[in-house]
């Protein structure tokens, strides 16, 4: 425990801890910035920092950032990532009748206790489920990746077929140059795709360029400036109304009694939809929010200004935080595009997840889920501090912000590996980004894939070479095996079976 | 407008199939082992390809309702010049240099998305190509790339 705190409280960690947090404050309240890409461009920042400072500088911008989106939620009716566009809906209402600093307040506090109960089950899940992972060899780890590949893209999107597609793209992008075999796939002679395709630049370009584009479609052009002016008028207006925001930061005593259950119960879900691979945050605060909705005795003030509805959406979003390291950091299954970030700078660090970070690097692992869960409470004093300011950084122009993001995009491209190429692949990645965003094809399973992908090739191919005579028969013969293939084709047919049966009850109700 | 989105998503369904189909003929080439996963993975891709091909055709014949909205390719116009500004910076970095490419990339990307004020133009870009400055090259360490400028 000694050593583990040794490495916690040095001057890089705290430093990281109280950088991270701030900064993902405010990538969360600045719209059109996401958690994962501020994650993601801080990777080339973090990657010559040592494993732990760095792990908590990334996981801090992870839990401040999903925190953050909820105060232009709740301010001026913008969610500042999509994890808190339930927020928005009662959070504004509160603001409308004037009680937008409690409904912050009622944010903070339950995304700290979300984030909090998701890093101490983090903290204790993990390593058991370590324990269970020791039954696995070969075969079931293929299995798992295949599974995390099938949940991904049945969970990732509201059309299961064009997540499928994504993930399978991933998987063919994941498999260029030597990254698993000794033989340049797909690399067409070139010398730079010969050695495979970097996660880092690939994560950047998925979650950084496409945003960049799809915010510049809102550009307005010179002669239509009147537009532009009477949209900014407005923002700034709902900006300055935040000026006056008076009340009180904390519900009463009695307010948090009735909203406890609601924040456990959000918590709980939010912890169980991070490890399902490929719900992030924004799927825990829509079953928060519907949660706390279904539950509640005071339905009708759901849509017109309900605290319940903000406590649960906030702790189901950041309840998500937690349990999606849960898979990534035993098994290499990311529970989210943010767990699937976090993981990507692991790997650059040069760790591998599973056993070894709970026995040989037990000490710098602990010190990172350690430093998780002070993110998570510093996040509340921080938002405490600043959070009526901070919605102010939503007037800041795209103009100025986007020329920053691209700068940023393509000096962390280059910096990994001091590599050119790098910055071509980042691009490429970009713009097919943009193209599968507007076609509504989800980007988060291709970063799974990209990172599943050769985890299932390595194990398909040490279990081919295990089974010596029939791989079908050898697979078949391994219990846990049969698990694995029971709940991937649950994941596949699930989806199609649930949409079916709404099918079915609208058209009995029409 | 229904059958837009249909046609949309068939023509997206090809662009997949015409993928997987390259991938796993690229896969000929591969020696034994090599080439099982990729042509798991490709088969795996075609089979979803027509499924949303044959799906989205289907739909499309029975002009069939949907919630979707279709993709306007007026939209494409501020992106495309976007990209055009960034892919000139990424290619400009190895010729120009780093700092210069920068510089330029950033007067041209603010006056772009309607950044009139000089002054803030010339503050922003000072600001943050000092910081990279600071940040990459004097305490990462990176040696961004040098052109025939600087």
């Amino acid at each position: 425990m000694l050593s583990i705190l040794q490495q916690l409280f040095t001057l890089e960690c705290l430093l990281a801890l109280v950088l991270g947090t701030a900064g993902g404050l405010v990538v969360g309240a600045l719209p059109g910035l996401t958690a994962t890409m501020g994650m993601s461009l801080l990777i080339p920042f973090s990657y010559k920092m040592g494993p732990a400072p760095a792990m908590i500088m990334i996981g801090a911008v992870y839990v401040s950032a999903v925190y953050g989106g909820s105060f232009s939620a709740i301010l001026i009716h913008t969610p500042g990532t999509p994890a808190s566009a339930a927020t928005a809906i009662d959070g504004y209402e509160l603001t409308k009748q004037g009680k937008g600093l409690k409904a912050i307040g009622v944010s903070t506090i339950a995304s700290v206790m979300g984030g909090t109960i998701s890093a101490v089950a983090l903290l204790f899940v993990a390593p058991q489920l370590v324990k269970v992972s020791l039954l696995f060899s070969t075969p079931e780890y293929f299995l798992i990746a295949i599974f995390g590949l099938t949940i991904v893209g049945s969970l990732s999107s509201d059309n299961m077929l064009k997540g499928l597609i994504s993930g399978a793209f991933g998987l063919l992008l994941g498999m260029v140059g030597m990254n698993v075999v000794p033989y340049a796939r797909y690399s067409f002679g070139n010398l730079n795709l010969a050695g495979g395709i970097d996660l880092v630049p690939a994560m950047i370009g998925l979650f950084s360029i496409p945003q960049i584009l799809s915010q510049a479609e809102k550009r307005v052009r010179r002669k239509k400036e009147g537009e532009s002016l009477s949209a900014d008028r407005e923002l700034r207006g709902l900006i300055d109304n935040t000026r006056g925001l008076k009340g009180s930061f904390f519900p009463s005593f009695e307010e948090f009694k009735t909203l406890l259950p609601t924040i456990l119960r959000a918590s709980g879900l939010g912890i169980f939809i991070g490890i399902l691979p490929g719900a992030g945050g924004d799927i825990g605060s829509w079953v928060g929010y519907n949660d706390a909705k279904s539950r509640s005795k005071n339905k009708e003030l759901f849509g017109k200004g309900s605290l319940e509805g903000v406590a649960g959406s906030e702790a189901g979003n950041n309840a998500v935080c937690g349990g999606a390291l849960i898979p990534a950091f035993t098994l290499g299954i990311p529970g989210s595009a943010g767990a699937a970030v976090m993981l990507g700078a692991l790997m650059v660090q040069g760790f591998s997840p599973g056993r070894e970070l709970f026995t040989k690097y037990a000490d710098m692992t602990y010190a990172i889920l350690i430093g998780f869960l002070v993110a998570n409470i510093l996040m509340g004093l921080f938002g405490y501090l600043v959070a009526r300011h901070t919605v102010r950084l939503a007037s800041l122009p795209q103009g100025i912000l986007l020329p920053v993001i691209t700068l940023l995009s393509v000096v962390g491209s280059f910096a990994i590996r001091n590599n050119i190429f790098d910055v071509y692949v980042m691009l490429f990645f970009g713009i097919v980004g943009y193209f599968m965003k507007k076609f509504s094809f989800p980007a988060a399973p291709t970063v799974l894939a990209l990172i599943l992908g050769p985890m299932a090739e390595r194990n398909l191919i040490n279990s081919i070479q295990m089974a010596k005579v029939n791989v079908a028969l050898y697979y078949l013969s391994r219990p846990l095996c049969w698990v694995f293939l029971i709940l991937i084709i649950g994941s596949l047919v699930s989806p199609v079976i649930s949409k079916k049966r709404k099918a079915k009850k609208a058209q009995k109700y029409a | 407008m229904n059958k837009k989105v249909y046609r949309q998503s068939l023509a997206a369904g090809i662009v997949v199939l015409a993928i997987s189909a390259t991938a796993f003929i690229l896969t000929f080439e591969m020696p034994g082992l090599e080439a099982i996963f990729p042509r798991i993975a490709s088969s795996i891709l075609f089979l979803l390809g027509s499924a949303l091909a044959v799906t989205n055709g289907l739909y499309l014949l029975r002009d069939a309702p949907t919630n979707e909205a279709p993709v306007v390719f007026s939209q494409f116009y501020n992106p495309a010049l976007t990209l055009i500004i960034i892919i000139a910076y990424a290619l400009g970095i190895k010729m120009l240099g780093f700092y210069v490419s920068t510089v330029m990339m950033m007067f041209v990307f603010m006056y772009f998305m309607g950044i009139d004020s000089i002054k803030t133009i010339l503050f922003t870009t000072g600001v943050v190509t000092l910081l990279v400055y600071f940040v990459f090259s004097m305490q990462l360490r990176v040696p961004l790339p040098k052109g025939f400028l600087l």
